[in-house]
């Protein structure tokens, strides 16, 4: 009678092994969904951000930036020519708002390349020079043949109206999170030789670039902040002529 | 009771002699300790200024591999233009260059190699490139033969200046990379 009963408190019941079957295929399943989130990735522009505070807070500006340009193809299903890209945002250029899809696509990457400076907050140029704008390369932009042939070109003027009419979050627009502004014309007069009548022609290569000058303002109060340079999205051609940008020594090809 | 003066009069003396000796000793105490103190502050200085240059240094060499690993993945999609953005001032040359290609590059069995680095006061020439190139650049292979030039089909590094630096690639039996001067 005493082995009947000792046998029976080992056994598992048919119930019990079909509920330990249930709960170790959940748990897979659960544990499969969560490595698929992949929340511990850490992204070029994450490294970059992370480089950038260290060198802001460090002493003396030691350490090194780590900061990468991202080779953006803006593809309307095609692939963009003269471009070895690290990033392809898709298009659907059969909805009506294509147009605003591919300024939304350029605006983000101008917000992802204000992020990663510290939004003008940061000193993270080392060395001595207190003169000039020390400006980095975030992202190379090229379009492909097909949003080449639909929208030969959009006027920089309806690009920083997006911006001030697209919110990135609850409290601001675009165009208050990259220039600290919601109207246009004070935009203008931070960018002071941008041509804002002009437009630009899909079929060139842009780039994104933003910077600082360490320069101490030479107020009664030493603020002691760098001044911005404010995010560009430029042809690449026209960087020297229409930005303040001297120094390239910021991000790595 | 002349003996006491006397007595009296050389213990003064000793007294007085112990003071200024005293006197003297402390004076070569804090010269020796503000001799101490300015080495130790110029051992500082140049520690802390070899830090930073050594900082400096990598920082540029770090771009310079990421330029060249751009150039080489530009030319291995066969794309006809590569811009360039830093480090200023650095040279990029293609080997073997007037028959020298860097020890980097040889060491490692490649026939043919591409180098960005800086131009030394040794880099009037190809060698002097070659050695600068592997003391303080960065090298890497290519398949093809190329030609870096600003004069036609005619070896001649290119200088990092007035970024971007735009750079044409003509691909043929040889590969040709052009300053693009527009």
């Amino acid at each position: 009678m005493k082995i009947i009963i000792k046998e029976k408190k080992g056994e598992l019941t048919t119930q019990q092994i079909v509920m330990l079957i249930i709960l170790i295929t959940s748990f897979a399943v659960i544990l499969f969904f969560f490595f698929r989130l992949n929340l511990g990735e850490t992204t070029n522009k994450e490294i970059c951000h992370n480089s950038v505070v260290l060198k802001g807070k460090s002493v003396a500006g030691f350490g090194n930036l780590d900061c990468r340009t991202n080779y953006l193809c803006i593809s309307g299903g095609g692939e963009c020519e003269g471009i070895n890209p690290t990033e392809t945002i898709k298009i659907d250029l059969s909805k009506d708002n294509a147009k605003n899809e591919i300024m939304e696509t350029i605006v983000n990457e101008m917000a992802d390349c204000w992020w990663m400076f510290g939004e003008g907050k940061v000193d993270y140029v080392g060395g001595t020079d207190y003169l000039n704008y020390h400006c980095g390369v975030c992202s190379n932009v090229k379009f492909d043949k097909a949003i080449q042939k639909n929208f030969q070109e959009i006027s920089y003027n309806e690009f920083y109206t997006f911006l001030s009419n697209s919110k990135k979050d609850n409290s601001q627009t675009y165009l208050k999170y990259l220039y600290e502004s919601n109207s246009i014309e004070e935009v203008k007069s931070k960018l002071k030789k941008f041509e804002f009548s002009e437009s630009f022609s899909t079929n060139e290569g842009f780039v994104i670039i933003t910077g600082i000058n360490r320069e101490i303002k030479t107020n009664i109060k030493l603020s002691g902040k760098p001044l911005p340079l404010y995010p560009y999205f430029i042809k690449s051609d026209e960087i020297k002529e229409k930005t303040e940008c001297e120094v390239f020594d910021i991000t790595k090809a | 009771m002349k003996n006491k003066k006397l007595k009296n009069q050389i213990f003064f003396a000793r007294q007085f002699l112990l003071k200024k000796n005293r006197k003297g000793f402390l004076l070569a105490e804090e010269t020796l300790k503000i001799i101490l103190a300015v080495i130790s502050i110029g051992f500082l200085v140049y520690f802390l200024s070899a830090l930073y240059f050594a900082n400096q240094d990598s920082e540029e060499l770090e771009q310079a591999e990421a330029s060249l690993e751009h150039l080489i993945e530009g030319i291995n999609s066969e794309i006809e233009e590569v811009e360039i953005y830093n480090p200023d001032g650095w040279w990029i040359a293609s080997w073997p260059y007037e028959k020298i290609i860097p020890n980097s590059c040889s060491n490692l069995g490649w026939k043919n190699c591409i180098c960005i680095y800086p131009k030394g006061l040794s880099s009037i020439d190809a060698k002097g490139s070659a050695e600068n190139s592997d003391e303080k650049g960065v090298c890497k292979e290519i398949l093809k033969r190329t030609i870096i030039t600003s004069i036609e089909k005619k070896q001649s590094p290119i200088k990092i200046e007035n970024p971007p630096l735009k750079l044409n690639i003509k691909y043929d039996d040889e590969i040709i990379i052009q300053k693009n001067e527009l």
